[in-house]
């Protein structure tokens, strides 16, 4: 059974040279408890695409169904997470007073027990108390994936989560991800760092000037190439070679 | 429902309380509260009605203040920090994110107006003037729902333009809602139908902030029956509903 499921989803952004396409015609099928890696180089389209998925952004065209419904479905949103790009937070809050406004919108029961849960589980209980504005760059990852994991989701959405993190904080946050994919959630994230993706990917989507690429496993995309990010620039150079 | 509202009312509460320009605005009130004790002193035979005329007015100013300058900033800031892609893919609908920043920001008023309102009534029991506290009251609730209603307005402004443009315009719609007589008079002095017309779908289409004024009539000791408190209230309601549902589509659309 497929978690994610984009059929011929189009954004397109008004211009004064006319519209301008993020996302052309994309469909993707994400089978449940799957950790799918978006792929793609700046201004591809992933955050794009992302922001649709969420309810962030409305597509031009196309239709997306996450767990058999829409992303604008309340019971649907009950049921997923979502941890934006830098995720930016309302500083003057504690972590823990963050994440009780969190569960106070999904109107969670045993709220202390579960952000308690939460904060065990990425690490930052010994800092929960303090305000956010204290806060690391890998503290603040660990507070948006703790207020993505808040709702015990079945799928997650998370947009670069590795992105500006030291080698100890990716080793971290993959070492979270893997605990993730161990209860079976489905994963979907976008990312540039490849090397990270090889290692926890079921599946890579490749997208670039807002078209799909590719999408296979890691192992059948880098057949033939040394690495994944090789079989990356290979993909893409040959597409864009293509296009002109 | 009204959970997920209260939640981001709570949030909004504390945030706009955290506001330095907030706690300002209430040390300037608190200044022209006291400052009205020597006004007082100076005019002749008026003391109670300056005393109640300086306090109204400055818990009123406060009112519109932030409901005009803080209010401004609420949607904005939220779109500028991305704090709302945490908060609007959660299961909320867009109207409970309006309702509970309506409320927050409510809140907000409701507490500074009741500290600077004990300042007054402070004063005038030391002053020893009595028989004006239920009209003041009267006043202040009034005042108070009309700085809702700039709220409402300055959240639907907010989430269109910037945070200067938003208290512009709000401003500007504050102006106009109190020169509702004086559009009238230009509506019955012009002769085109065409203008008429216009002028008269505006009339009705703004806010008419003047039925909220009874501060002159509380410091001459008159007050308005119950008969007109509720007109009033039952304008307030549809108003208010009003810039609700226009708040409401203008968020609707809005793509982060």
């Amino acid at each position: 059974m497929e978690s994610i499921v984009m059929k011929g989803l189009t954004k397109e952004y008004d211009t004064a040279s006319g519209p301008v396409a993020a996302v052309r015609d994309l469909s993707l099928a994400i089978p449940s408890g799957n950790v799918f890696g978006f792929l793609g180089p700046n201004g591809s389209g992933k955050t794009t695409t992302m922001k649709m998925l969420v309810g962030l952004a409305r597509p031009t065209k196309g239709e997306i169904s996450i767990l058999g419904g829409s992303p604008s479905d309340i019971e649907v949103r009950k049921q997923f997470g979502f941890m934006p790009e830098s995720p930016a937070f309302y500083l003057y809050l504690t972590g823990r007073e963050f994440l009780k406004l969190i569960a106070d919108i999904f109107d969670l029961a045993e709220k202390e027990r579960r952000i308690s849960e939460v904060l065990d589980e990425v690490e930052l209980s010994h800092s929960a108390d303090r305000q956010i504005r204290t806060y690391s760059k890998g503290m603040l990852q660990r507070l948006g994936l703790a207020q993505a994991l808040l709702n015990d989701p079945k799928v997650l959405f998370l947009d670069e989560p590795l992105d500006g993190l030291d080698p100890l904080g990716r080793s971290d946050i993959k070492r979270i991800f893997l605990r993730m994919k161990e209860k079976r959630i489905t994963i979907f994230f976008n990312s540039h760092i490849l090397a990270d993706v090889s290692e926890i990917c079921d599946l890579v989507g490749i997208i670039d000037q807002g078209s799909l690429v590719a999408f296979d496993t890691p192992s059948r995309l880098t057949k033939g190439s040394s690495d994944l990010e090789t079989a990356f620039v290979d993909m893409i150079r040959k597409k864009r070679a293509n296009r002109t | 429902m009204i959970r997920r509202v209260l939640a981001i009312a709570i949030n909004t509460f504390r945030e706009t309380f955290r506001d330095r320009i907030l706690w300002s605005a209430l040390v300037v009130a608190l200044v022209i509260i006291a400052f009205s004790l020597f006004v007082g002193s100076i005019s002749l035979g008026q003391e109670a009605r300056m005393v109640v005329d300086f306090g109204v007015a400055a818990i009123y100013v406060l009112q519109i203040f932030i409901a005009i300058f803080i209010g401004s900033m609420l949607i904005y800031k939220e779109m500028e920090r991305k704090t709302f892609y945490l908060i609007i893919p959660k299961p909320l609908r867009r109207e409970e994110i309006i309702a509970g920043k309506c409320i927050g920001l409510s809140a907000t008023v409701l507490t500074v107006t009741a500290l600077s309102t004990l300042a007054l009534f402070t004063v005038l029991f030391v002053e020893g003037v009595h028989g004006f506290y239920l009209p003041i009251l009267l006043s202040i609730a009034y005042t108070t729902a009309e700085s809702v209603l700039l709220i409402l307005l300055s959240i639907l402004f907010s989430g269109l333009t910037s945070p200067i443009l938003s208290a512009v315009y709000t401003t500007a719609f504050y102006l106009i809602g109190h020169s509702s007589e004086t559009l009238r008079a230009i509506i019955a002095a012009t002769d085109s139908t065409f203008t008429k017309g216009v002028l008269q779908t505006a009339y009705y289409i703004l806010p008419n902030l003047e039925k909220f004024n009874i501060r002159n009539e509380i410091v001459y000791g008159t007050h308005p029956d119950v008969r007109s408190i509720a007109l009033v209230a039952i304008y307030f309601v549809c108003y208010a509903i009003f810039l609700f549902l226009l708040a409401r589509a203008m968020l609707e659309r809005k793509e982060f």
